[in-house]
């Protein structure tokens, strides 16, 4: 395939999301209930320097990062890298589970036939050890990449900004690897080795479309990461919450984002799929 | 999981508004903060509606949020208020509210009874001053304020010229101390109740006493936690007022050797060793600082002070040319480190006292490469800004003063919530004015100086230099 198709091809899939979100909606529902859970750590995190969280929380804070942080405004300067945390800890027990659960739905929409939560569910409670894997070769392979950037190519760079948005996009490429293991996992039953396998293979298969369909909405988190750089300037300027209107806005791109990933990957692993099975690209009607 | 959802939500929500203890307080009282900044810094400046704002404003904090323990505090800086503006008599009124509304505050009930007594004397009522003060002793004798009290009674009696008074208090305060010491020789504030109690046998001209009971105190008590204390205090009347640096050191070489865990003694080697190249006997210190090192080898913090205490100790005896092999050993060891950051700087003097411009340059310069690739490397971390500030140092002696500007604005825009952030605005503004006579400029700063850090401890500073620069101004039109 020439490039024009491959991109086209692209497109083709991406209105097949639009037109998949809107034909079957309950197919945005595990991306809003994870949102409404990274609220829920947010709100958590916010609420640590008082009781009865504090109890819980504030040895905790004390003990890493001081007492200072305990204190209005300063707990404010430390509530990016505590949600961050939190995120990463949410996304590892309530974010697998979901992105597998949307991944059924995905699957099932395509297959014209109604999606179900319930079964959704029953196939992410048994697959879920395997999603964990993939989500920690991920998650692992992208913190090394980022580490071991900023640590050897990092001061080649001497501008922060473009030393933070060359670790994001190597941190995208890492994604693209693996971003086919988790729709491989859950349609096709892979072990875990073979679906990371497989999602090398898919990506080989269709390296444009897959830059497309992940690097294009991820360039949607460029205003966040650039606001969270910015988040003790921008307490100085305005006042100190403006912190949680920052990480409000990273929960709700970083859902979106998410959602238009994880959508738009299935859907590409599917037509790859039925490609592979003799059937015509982009064959099926959910995305025609 | 449709009928369970909006109990969740409503639960979820009423827990989160339970939320409370000190935070609302706190937020009330930042926010009060930022608006009354002007006032808070220079009560005594502030027009009337400013006044009357900030001192409801701040009623209203105490009022609402009194189980705050910042309540009391900000109660004293509402007499603070009234004080500064010489409304001595709301002032008092205010304190007597402490003692009041706040008896469980022993300090700071101690604190406001300490400045009923000082208002006293703003009066004219040295007696009543006197009395005033007394009675914090009496009251609240484990207090700071009450340790202070006798000592500002000793000081009240001088300053009227009523020796004989000022020897007789002086000899009760020594007796209150001493029974306060010797009532609980274990309790926390005996190190501050030593330190008086010094510093009153020290003006009375009697360092000798003060020795002595200090001396007494660290033998008969060793294991009170304020044995070291009361050494270290033995070590700077020995040191800063009879010069008698040899003692110092040994006495340092005996809490290193007696409370080897203490948390000092690390610090005590680099003391020990300084205080014995002050007599002159360097090997005798260098043998200090190699038993730091040797002692402690995995503290590189204390390795670099330890070495670069070599350096200096060979620069102080006069050999240049091994103190400045011992400062690149500095750099070359521990090429990170607040100590190797600072060596050009003392090289690049050497160079200059000895007229060698030129080396002084290379220094200098090299220096600059070396500050870049720190500032580079370790991106947002505190050494980063260390190397900033040194850069503009550097360039301040190169007489390179826009580029020492730039350094400057350079760590601002890097590090705005660092601590040496306010002081760098203001250095900024001194540059502009002094080297480069930018007025507009120095201007400039020292407002944005006064706008941002209004309570800062160089406020003062700025503000007189601002003023000096309006005053110039008024002058030349």
């Amino acid at each position: 395939m020439n490039m024009f198709k491959r991109i086209f091809s692209a497109i083709r899939i991406a209105g097949g999301v639009l037109r998949l979100w809107w034909e079957q909606p309950v197919i945005l529902t595990p991306f809003l209930v994870l949102m409404v859970c990274h609220a829920l750590v947010l709100c958590v995190l916010f609420l640590a320097p008082r009781p009865p969280i504090s109890s819980v929380l504030a040895p905790v804070i004390r003990a890493f990062a001081g007492e200072q942080f305990l204190h209005y405004p300063e707990n404010f300067l430390l509530l990016p890298r505590l949600f961050t945390y939190g995120k990463n800890i949410s996304d590892f027990f309530v974010g697998v589970f979901f992105t597998c659960v949307a991944i059924t739905l995905i699957h099932q929409g395509y297959q014209k036939t109604t999606a179900s939560w319930w079964f959704g569910v029953k196939k992410a409670v048994r697959r879920f050890p395997r999603a964990l894997v993939i989500w920690g070769c991920t998650f692992g392979a992208a913190v090394l990449v980022v580490r071991l950037t900023s640590r050897y190519i990092g001061p080649l760079i001497p501008s922060v900004t473009a030393r933070i948005m060359a670790e994001f996009s190597l941190s995208i490429l890492v994604q693209m690897i693996f971003v086919f293991a988790l729709p491989s996992v859950i349609i096709e039953n892979r072990k875990a080795f073979a679906a990371l396998r497989r999602s090398l293979q898919v990506l080989g298969g269709r390296p444009i479309e897959t830059i497309l369909l992940v690097a294009l909405p991820s360039l949607a988190f460029i205003p966040v990461i650039y606001g969270s750089m910015h988040v003790p300037q921008l307490m100085q300027r305005f006042f100190p919450e403006v912190t949680l209107y920052v990480l409000a806005g990273r929960i709700f791109i970083g859902g979106m984002v998410d959602l238009s990933i994880v959508s738009g990957v299935t859907l590409l692993f599917l037509a790859h799929k039925d490609s592979e099975n003799g059937q015509p690209v982009l064959a099926p009607e959910a995305v025609q | 999981v449709k009928r369970g959802m909006p109990g969740a939500l409503i639960g979820a929500l009423l827990f989160f508004g339970g939320c409370g203890g000190d935070y609302p307080a706190e937020k009330a009282y930042w926010h009060y903060a930022r608006q009354y900044a002007a006032v808070l810094a220079h009560p005594a400046a502030a027009d009337v509606k400013s006044f009357a704002g900030a001192v409801q404003g701040l009623r209203d904090i105490i009022a609402r949020y009194q189980a705050w323990p910042r309540a009391v505090e900000l109660q004293i800086t509402l007499a603070h208020f009234f004080a500064v503006r010489g409304d001595r008599d709301a002032a008092e009124q205010e304190l007597r509210k402490v003692l009041v509304t706040f008896p469980e505050y022993r300090e700071q009930c101690a604190q406001a009874q300490f400045m009923i007594a000082t208002l006293a004397e703003q009066r004219g009522d040295m007696l009543a001053a006197a009395a005033a003060a007394a009675s914090v002793m009496e009251t609240y004798p484990a207090t700071l304020a009450g340790l202070q009290a006798p000592v500002y009674i000793i000081d009240l009696y001088k300053r009227n010229g009523m020796k004989s008074d000022a020897a007789v208090a002086a000899a009760k305060a020594l007796r209150q101390y001493d029974n306060l010491i010797a009532m609980n020789p274990y309790g926390v504030v005996v190190p501050q109740a030593l330190e008086y109690m010094s510093a009153v046998y020290v003006n009375q001209q009697r360092p000798a006493d003060a020795l002595q009971a200090l001396k007494a105190f660290a033998g008969k008590y060793p294991k009170s936690p304020a044995a070291v204390p009361a050494l270290l205090a033995q070590v700077r009347i020995q040191s800063d007022i009879l010069k008698s640096y040899d003692t110092a050191a040994m006495i340092c070489t005996q809490i290193i050797r007696d409370y080897p865990a203490h948390a000092v003694t690390r610090s005590l080697y680099i003391t020990a060793g300084d205080l014995y190249v002050r007599c002159r006997q360097f090997d005798t210190a260098r043998r200090t600082y190699a038993a730091a090192a040797e002692r402690y080898p995995k503290d590189s913090v204390l390795q670099a002070a330890v070495q670069m205490a070599v350096a200096a100790s060979y620069d102080s005896a006069g050999d240049g040319e091994r103190a400045r092999l011992e400062y690149s050993a500095v750099v070359n060891r521990y090429p990170l480190s607040a100590q190797a950051l600072q060596v050009p700087l003392v090289l690049a003097s050497h160079y200059r006292q000895a007229g060698d411009t030129e080396n002084m340059q290379k220094t200098l310069d090299a220096a600059l490469v070396q500050y870049r690739l720190i500032i580079t490397n370790t991106a947002r971390q505190p050494r980063a800004a260390d190397a900033l500030e040194l850069t503009a140092s550097v360039y301040m002696i190169q007489k390179k003063h826009a580029e020492a500007i730039a350094a400057l604005a350079e760590f601002r825009r890097r590090f705005p919530a660092d601590m040496r952030a306010a002081g760098i605005l203001l250095k900024t503004g001194v540059i502009y004015e002094e080297a480069l006579n930018d007025a507009v400029n120095a201007r400039a700063c020292y407002q944005e100086f006064l706008q941002r850090y209004p309570s800062h401890a160089l406020a003062g500073t700025a503000r007189e230099r601002l003023h000096q620069l309006l005053r110039a101004e008024n002058q030349s039109i």
